[in-house]
């Protein structure tokens, strides 16, 4: 089982810090000026946004598990829900690599793996090295390959 | 290459005008009565504007090229921007033809070909003749498997799978409510509200509340009124037939529809029952292909479904096509029912101190306690039937090549997947699942149903078994195609 780049964790946090900022400064902001109330209600929510989402998110690392099987791709994921999903390589149809600006600013990057399905239809691996994304990418591309051009759907 | 009909021009440009001449009639009255000498000017540019469309439409018509003898589908299409595409025959998974009134007397129709993937229909033909629709379907006879050249004439009927007699038609409409009726009135009410207003609420109480009462038994009057002559014009006529190794479907009093869907394409079958539908010993069969965009059909769902039938004739018809075994269904664990009852408990629980809240807050009446009595008796007293009810509603079955799957206590579907059309397999456990050591697990396959109902799944069974049914999926996945590998070698380098 392999697990993702302990630094994701703040590429995960600087999204909590943003949504609490946003709703502790903007909305108390709001409270002050539009309604001349006392900004700490707004201040309170945005401290437990951010307090629940520290939690969060190192439970989020800490659960984090993906391996290549023989034959498929195994990904265990999720804090509240916890999810199992299970990618046959037979029915890959396309791998991407993916650097968002703020995977950038941490040096990290993220494999997206495309199937034919209606739900589980595209499932994304972050907080990769550059390296080990294009790495795994390729991987998954011989993959899926290998295992013959059995129509994918 | 071929063009299309060339009655396609005048169709298309009464398409793309129609909207606009509403638009230009009411500019022109309007603004010709408002400004004096401004209706020669509006004539005058909705004249060029009709020539405008006349011309973009006729050389659409000149520049729109298809062939379909090759082993692809080749379209060259496009006046300012050209476009040519192919697709190969044997990515096709729906060929479909539908004819509206108007298409209908003047003997053309417009034909679709679905591939999977992608949010819309692949190819679309407006308008060709209706024989030279007859030709495509029969071209497409046989799917990927028959090469260009082999194409027979015989247009044999096929045998027939299922026709849909006037009696289930009836039932079938008289079943149906068009919810499209509350928006309507939600458009015209926020149009029309202060004469509405002014007339209902008019004069004492009691006639007031009458005719609130009198329009609303009106509205659902329209809407049933309204469900059954929709469905009954969408599938009179059902009929579904067997040729060779494809499916064929017609249907429709004045929009005709017909279309073709290859044994070899399709993806799930799924047997559905409404509470009344069980009550009768009725179901509905659906046959999902990866082709259908959830929201192309109108039905918002797979074309070629059986609407209304016999509950044994309808298994019988899907194990026709899939040759599963008769379902036997193994249920979640006895914890999940306990789990329901619990969850019911507790909404009622809520529900009745919520209602209590507000008889404390209002404090008229010690009678109005009744109500929150009412709802905590009322609600304790069912929540055991129906956690039965949702526990035995649903439970899912690993079959020689098969996964069966049952769910929903209201609206019943039991999904038949093929092994081998399995996509991912999810197993999710909420936290509340965990707290009892359930899972659902998910068998995902290529479609886009999702818009119009859940996918197979496993609910709410023991989260050991899970993942055992998780991996046994798998594996059942990598059996089926190794088998269906060998078969391939077998049969030899076909397509």
């Amino acid at each position: 089982m392999k697990r993702l780049e302990p630094r994701v964790r703040y590429e995960w946090l600087v999204g909590v810090v943003m949504t609490a900022l946003v709703v502790g400064g903007l909305g108390g902001a709001a409270l002050v000026v539009g309604l001349d109330r006392s900004p700490v209600p707004a201040l309170v929510v945005g401290g437990l946004i951010l307090l629940v989402g520290v939690v969060h998110v190192i439970y989020r690392y800490r659960v984090w598990r993906f391996e290549l099987r023989d034959e498929e791709l195994y990904i265990r994921r999720g804090v509240l829900t916890q999810v199992r999903t299970l990618v046959p390589y037979v029915r890959v149809q396309h791998v991407d690599s993916r650097r968002a600006p703020l995977e950038r600013a941490f040096g990290l990057a993220s494999v997206v793996v495309y199937t034919a399905g209606s739900r589980g239809a595209d499932v994304t691996i972050p907080g990769l090295t550059p390296e080990r994304a294009a790495e795994l990418q390729q991987r998954l591309r011989t993959l899926a390959i290998e295992s013959e051009p059995d129509d994918a759907v | 290459m071929t063009r299309l009909h060339p009655l396609t021009v005048p169709i298309r440009v009464v398409n793309t005008v129609g909207s606009l001449i509403a638009v230009a009639v009411f500019s022109v009255v309007i603004g010709g009565a408002e400004i004096p000498g401004s209706r020669p000017v509006a004539v005058t540019i909705a004249g060029l504007g009709l020539l405008a469309v006349l011309g973009y439409q006729y050389a659409y018509y000149r520049r729109f090229e298809y062939a379909l003898e090759g082993d692809t589908i080749d379209i060259s299409s496009g006046v300012f921007s050209r476009q040519h595409r192919e697709i190969p025959r044997g990515r096709v998974q729906n060929v479909d033809i539908s004819q509206g009134i108007v298409q209908r007397v003047l003997g053309i129709a417009a034909v679709d070909f679905e591939t999977a993937g992608g949010g819309s229909t692949e190819a679309k033909l407006r308008y060709v003749g209706v024989a030279e629709a007859q030709r495509i379907q029969d071209v497409f006879r046989g799917g990927a498997r028959r090469s260009a050249g082999e194409q027979t004439a015989e247009t044999e009927p096929g045998q027939e799978l299922f026709a849909l007699d006037q009696r289930a038609l009836l039932v079938l409409s008289a079943l149906s409510f068009d919810l499209r009726v509350f928006s309507a009135v939600q458009t015209v009410g926020a149009i029309a509200s202060p004469t509405v207003f002014g007339l209902v609420f008019d004069g004492p109480m009691s006639q007031q509340l009458l005719r609130i009462g009198l329009a609303g038994v009106g509205l659902l009057l329209t809407g049933w009124l309204l469900g059954a002559a929709v469905t009954f014009t969408r599938y009179y006529g059902f009929r579904l037939s067997k040729r060779d190794d494809e499916l064929r479907y017609e249907r429709g009093l004045l929009q005709r529809y017909s279309g073709t869907i290859p044994l070899e394409k399709i993806q799930t079958l799924t047997v559905k029952e409404n509470l009344f539908m069980r009550r009768f010993g009725y179901a509905a069969l659906g046959i999902e292909t990866a082709g259908y965009a959830g929201s192309e059909s109108p039905g918002g769902g797979s074309e070629a479904a059986v609407p209304l039938e016999r509950r044994e004739d309808v298994v019988a018809l899907a194990r026709s096509l899939e040759p599963f075994e008769s379902i036997a269904l193994s249920r979640p664990p006895d914890r999940a029912r306990r789990r329901y009852r619990r969850r019911y408990w507790l909404g009622t629980a809520i529900l009745a101190a919520a209602v209590s809240a507000i008889v404390v807050w209002v404090g008229e009446s010690v009678l109005w306690w009744a109500v929150p009595a009412g709802i905590a008796i009322t609600g304790g007293l069912l929540a055991g039937p129906a956690a039965r009810r949702a526990h035995r509603s649903r439970g899912y079955e690993l079959q020689d090549g098969y996964i069966v799957s049952r769910l929903g206590w209201w609206r019943r579907r039991t999904t038949v997947v093929p092994d081998y059309r399995v996509q991912t397999v999810i197993d999710r456990r909420t936290v509340f699942q965990r707290r009892w050591s359930l899972a659902t697990v998910e068998f995902d396959t290529a479609g886009s149903l999702s818009l119009t109902g859940p996918s197979a799944q496993a609910v709410d069974i023991d989260a050991e078994e899970a993942a055992t049914v998780q991996a046994t999926a798998a594996s059942h996945l990598q059996e089926a195609l190794r088998v269906r590998r060998r078969d391939r070698l077998d049969r030899g380098p076909t397509s």
